[in-house]
């Protein structure tokens, strides 16, 4: 059993086995094999304790179906399951998101990063610049000029139809 | 454009404060197009996609924000003035991108019903030139074109010889016969499609290709197929057929650290020929037959340690006829399927199959209907069929085509075993 403190002084306790998900807890780990237990203590300082529940419902998830079993045995039912359960999983808002994407970069743990930007990058996709503002809350603080001519002109080759 | 007021902490935009390298991982799933009209979006935003290390220009996803209208274009038209502008959009993104790594190169230019694609082979040329230029480690690039099915060397060569790539997929109905040199230090994924092979391309590539782990080969023609790589660990190869010389009808295929394989029973047609297998470490096989060939092939001896095997192909009863005489024992083997072999005509065949797998678990058969008729089994209840044990078989699954109505039948043929 290790143990996770995250920036709030919130406790967590997780298995070894499931928290080696994350490559670098699983490197810290390694690193102090034979010692006592207080060093089986990990700060991981820079989330909120919001975010280490979210990551240990993730770990907990796909601990129970490694992805290492995804050979052509795995039937394909599980997969559509794991799916769709990260599809909810991952259907939060922005700033947990970016949370969740910091966690994952910092602990290293690829396939959450991965599910995580590419939510993200959903958001990017297929809206104009004023519904993805409100949405991600990027400010926009071009001046009216900047708007109205300069971009347009300078990126004109982005948008075709003021290309022709 | 007058905005909310996000003062409030919790309406930070929290977003654009992550370093740039992450906001490239989350770039890394647009493609170029959607990635560079970021650029609109804030002040941080304008210039980040100049710096994006991974550019995706995919001619299917791209859109173009003039609909087709009838009274002003044909079809064709239309389609070409579209191309043209993704083109130029390609040109314009490599342009005035600043000279940055560049990690992911993907190119997708499909389907060319309406124009002649090749006056843009120069367009392609030298924007692969250009991607190879900046430390490129991954390049998937597809074009395919209907009219010229081998025109000679649109794809430029110097993609065999970039030091930094990772992994490659190239798809295009193009021929590198002329190439002389493969050297790709670092390559680990290499997937080639419908690309015309020179004679000895794949001696070169396993000379050339020191720590290639994965080869997928597919709709490729080559001459012959021998390699004896210590890297390679996935080896698929679809619809390949081989040319093959009547004189060295032997094909040695030693790969010690080789998982998966998928290939074909016999990739001659023409020709006669013995495999020699050396896979010590094969785990799982996926062998096809699609066509008639002649002689054994002797293919299964070398897969006698596999725990997976999946066998299917239009032809799929011929060749295990073929085979069976020097089938050996699987000992290992715990799951079988079979795909597109009649039970109730071959049902010897798969007999006697299966007395060669002692400890099988699970196994599958799958296939899509066959125009015999019943009274077959008639005569085969003369045959003698090898008794299998079958101790450890736990799941038998059989799939059938739904409009089969001798479904009951068959299962019948099964009840024996449970």
């Amino acid at each position: 059993m290790i143990t996770l403190i995250s920036s709030d002084k919130r406790k967590f306790h997780v298995l070894e086995e499931v928290a080696n998900q994350s490559l670098t807890i699983r490197d810290v780990i390694e690193d102090r094999r034979g010692r006592r237990r207080a060093d089986r203590i990990i700060l991981v300082t820079n989330i909120n304790s919001k975010i280490p529940e979210k990551v240990i419902v993730y770990w907990l998830r796909h601990f129970l179906m490694p992805e290492e079993i995804a050979h052509a045995s795995m039937s394909h039912k599980k997969a559509e399951k794991l799916k769709k359960w990260e599809a909810k999983f991952f259907d939060t808002d922005i700033d947990t998101l970016n949370d969740l994407i910091l966690a994952a970069d910092s602990l290293d743990i690829p396939s959450l990063f991965d599910g995580a930007c590419e939510k993200v990058s959903d958001i990017l996709k297929n809206r104009s610049a004023e519904e993805v503002g409100e949405i991600s809350k990027i400010e926009n603080e071009f001046t009216h000029e900047e708007e109205e001519e300069e971009i347009p002109s300078e990126n004109a080759w982005v948008w075709r139809n003021e290309f022709a | 454009m007058a905005r909310a007021d996000n003062s409030r902490r919790g309406d930070r935009d929290r977003l654009s404060s992550l370093p740039d390298c992450l906001i490239h991982l989350i770039m890394s799933f647009l493609t170029a197009q959607e990635a560079v009209r970021t650029c609109i979006l804030s002040k941080r935003w304008k210039n980040l996609w100049t710096t994006l290390p991974f550019l995706d220009f995919d001619w299917r996803k791209s859109k173009y924000d003039r609909k087709w209208d009838p009274d002003e274009w044909d079809y064709s038209e239309y389609q070409i003035h579209k191309l043209e502008k993704f083109r130029d959009f390609v040109t314009m993104t490599l342009l005035l991108r600043e000279p940055s790594e560049l990690h992911k190169f993907r190119l997708s230019f499909l389907d060319g019903e309406f124009y002649d694609l090749c006056r843009y082979d120069i367009f392609i040329r030298s924007w692969i030139l250009h991607a190879l230029k900046y430390n490129l480690q991954v390049l998937h690039f597809s074009f395919s074109r209907y009219y010229d099915p081998y025109p000679q060397g649109s794809l430029h060569l110097g993609i065999f010889t970039c030091a930094s790539l990772v992994d490659a997929s190239l798809h295009s109905t193009i021929s590198v016969r002329n190439i002389e040199v493969i050297n790709l230090p670092c390559l680990k994924r290499l997937h080639l499609k419908m690309i015309a092979l020179s004679q000895n391309f794949v001696g070169k590539l396993f000379c050339g290709c020191p720590v290639l782990e994965l080869l997928h080969l597919e709709n490729c023609g080559a001459e012959r197929f021998s390699t004896n790589s210590k890297s390679l660990k996935h080896l698929k190869v679809e619809n390949g057929c081989w040319g093959g010389d009547s004189e060295k009808s032997m094909e040695l295929i030693d790969t010690p650290n080789l998982v998966s394989l998928y290939y074909p029973m016999c990739p001659y047609i023409f020709d006669q020929c013995k495999m020699l297998l050396k896979m010590p470490s094969l785990t799982s096989a996926s062998i096809h037959s699609h066509y008639h060939y002649r002689g054994q092939s002797n293919v299964l001896i070398g897969l006698s340690n596999v725990q997976y095997l999946v066998l299917f192909g239009e032809n799929i009863k011929g060749a295990m006829e073929i085979e069976l005489p020097n089938c050996p024992v699987f000992s290992n083997l715990k799951n079988l399927s079979v795909n597109n072999l009649c039970l109730r005509c071959h049902f010897n065949i798969l007999a006697s199959f299966l007395s060669h797998c002692p400890n099988l678990e699970k196994l599958s058969l799958c296939y899509l209907g066959c125009y015999c008729k019943w009274d077959a089994l008639g005569n085969q209840e003369s045959l003698k069929i090898a008794p299998f044990e079958g101790k450890r078989l736990q799941t038998v699954e059989v799939k059938f085509s739904r409009s089969d109505r001798n479904f009951p039948q068959d299962h019948e043929v099964f009840t024996g075993y449970h």
